[in-house]
């Protein structure tokens, strides 16, 4: 199957992503506490964490689906907030839903996100992204009809549509079977290698091993761990999270 | 631009959505129908009691069927949180107000349109006398509804209540435009010169225009979590 991303930039275009103590609460529930990263171009950075520890959270931030309660997110140097309408031509998110409606077909839904975007070559885009999926035959099939595998591939193929510098991706495995995770890993290990800056979060270790550079963990809100993604950081990680399970 | 572009986008995706679907349009109909039968057999008005009691009902129809049109058409943008989608495009949020605001306008108008005629053979009215000041009326009028209740629409879809929410919020606020909608309506009916109503036309222009700056500032913060 055809799981192929389109030719990108090279990694030195894309630019730096800093998150300055980043808090978030909803509420009085702290999900995030005064988080402290930045994501260097071209990484392929795999956040970590069990149920509630803020891995959401943390990518909706990123992709300006919420604002920080503290703290500030720089793209480039410059507060988010102030370009924000640029940055959005620059991120692709993948969340829990899929963001795509039932009653359009597979093409119809493709077609109005690249109206959204404004992407001069829509139609084009269109059929590249269903052929990298592996969708063109079901162009014309409505999404509600579709199995949730195949739902997936549409909506990395809506993520990928404008090409963005940074694809975040809110456990993107969840629900689909071996070999279809098994090609989206391929396809993301293949974004990566052209370019982007892959931003994940899983909750599976095993997962997250083959192209990941980078593994952030998170405990409670706060982050646990941050490293390269080495035997020893992995060996951390695991016995972090078999302690917390204990 | 970016917000043209963005509510024309969402404007067309509706027209197919609905094209396909019809849940909106039928809704609409279905209640409007039920409401003007309803109407019917409770009053059996004579012909000079239905002209003068026909714009009151006629607008409480249109405003119930559109609470629930309303109420459909929201709920296409929280299905699969396509309304995340919606925020992540690169455009003023307002721009999602503007094309859910045509599109809803669109489907209700023509809903009206459909309604007219049974109000015509059951209260035995003649709308069509005046068609271009009708039509005039109808889109003012809806405009007004629409105008508050894509906002509330939007705000009722994010609470648990959310069925109930919508009629709470938009009732109440409706009430300058309903009472506007409905004087120039019994004006149209009775024959009388279009001039004598130019007040309620200015005042429902008035509303209109100022309910849909109001919402399009406000949008953006309803849909923010």
């Amino acid at each position: 199957m055809p799981l192929t991303p389109s030719p990108k930039v090279a990694p030195t275009t894309s630019p730096r992503l800093v998150l300055h103590r980043i808090s978030k609460f909803y509420d009085r529930f702290l999900a995030l506490d005064r988080v402290e990263v930045a994501i260097e171009p071209g990484e392929f950075v795999v956040v970590l964490g069990r149920n509630g520890a803020g891995k959401t959270t943390l990518l909706r931030l990123l992709a300006l689906l919420l604002q920080p309660s503290e703290g500030e997110l720089l793209f480039d140097g410059q507060p988010l907030p102030a370009l924000d309408v640029a940055f959005r031509h620059r991120i692709g998110f993948v969340g829990h839903e899929t963001f795509l409606y039932d009653e359009l077909t597979l093409a119809e839904n493709l077609r109005f996100y690249a109206r959204l975007y404004g992407l001069a070559n829509g139609a084009e885009r269109v059929e590249t992204v269903l052929a990298e999926m592996g969708l063109s035959e079901r162009h014309a099939q409505l999404v509600r009809n579709l199995s949730r595998g195949l739902k997936q591939r549409l909506t990395l193929a809506r993520a990928e549509l404008h090409q963005p510098d940074l694809l975040l991706l809110d456990e993107p495995a969840t629900g689909l079977d071996a070999a279809t995770r098994a090609r989206m890993h391929a396809w993301l290990a293949a974004c990566h290698q052209r370019g982007r800056t892959v931003i994940t979060s899983s909750h599976d270790l095993r997962e997250s091993l083959r192209s990941a550079t980078r593994l952030l963990l998170l405990d409670q809100g706060r982050l646990a761990l941050d490293g390269p993604n080495t035997p020893e950081q992995r060996a951390a990680i695991e016995s972090h999270l078999a302690e917390v399970a204990a | 631009m970016a917000t043209w572009r963005v509510a024309t986008a969402l404007f067309r995706k509706d027209l197919v959505a609905e094209r396909r679907t019809k849940e909106v349009f039928t809704v609409i109909l279905l209640f409007g129908l039920t409401v003007a039968v309803a109407f019917t057999f409770a009053y059996d008005p004579t012909r000079e009691e239905a002209r003068r009691i026909a714009g009151g009902l006629l607008w409480l129809a249109f405003l119930f069927s559109s609470v629930l049109g309303l109420n459909r058409a929201f709920a296409r943008e929280t299905a699969n949180r396509c309304l995340e989608g919606l925020r992540l495009a690169p455009a003023d949020p307002g721009a999602i107000y503007l094309g859910k605001l045509a599109s809803n306008l669109l489907f209700l108008v023509l809903a009206e349109l459909a309604l007219l005629p049974v109000f015509g053979i059951f209260f035995d009215l003649t709308l069509w006398e005046r068609p271009g000041w009708l039509l005039l009326i109808l889109v003012l009028g809806t405009w007004g509804l629409v105008s508050l209740g894509t906002l509330f629409s939007a705000v009722s879809a994010n609470t648990r209540m959310q069925e109930l929410m919508l009629p709470l919020l938009l009732l109440p606020l409706t009430v300058p435009v309903l009472i506007a909608a409905i004087e120039l309506t019994n004006v149209l009916l009775s024959g009388r010169p279009m001039a004598e109503a130019s007040l309620w036309f200015k005042m429902l222009a008035g509303f209109d225009t100022i309910f849909t700056v109001l919402c399009w500032l406000l949008f953006g913060y309803v849909i923010e979590e």
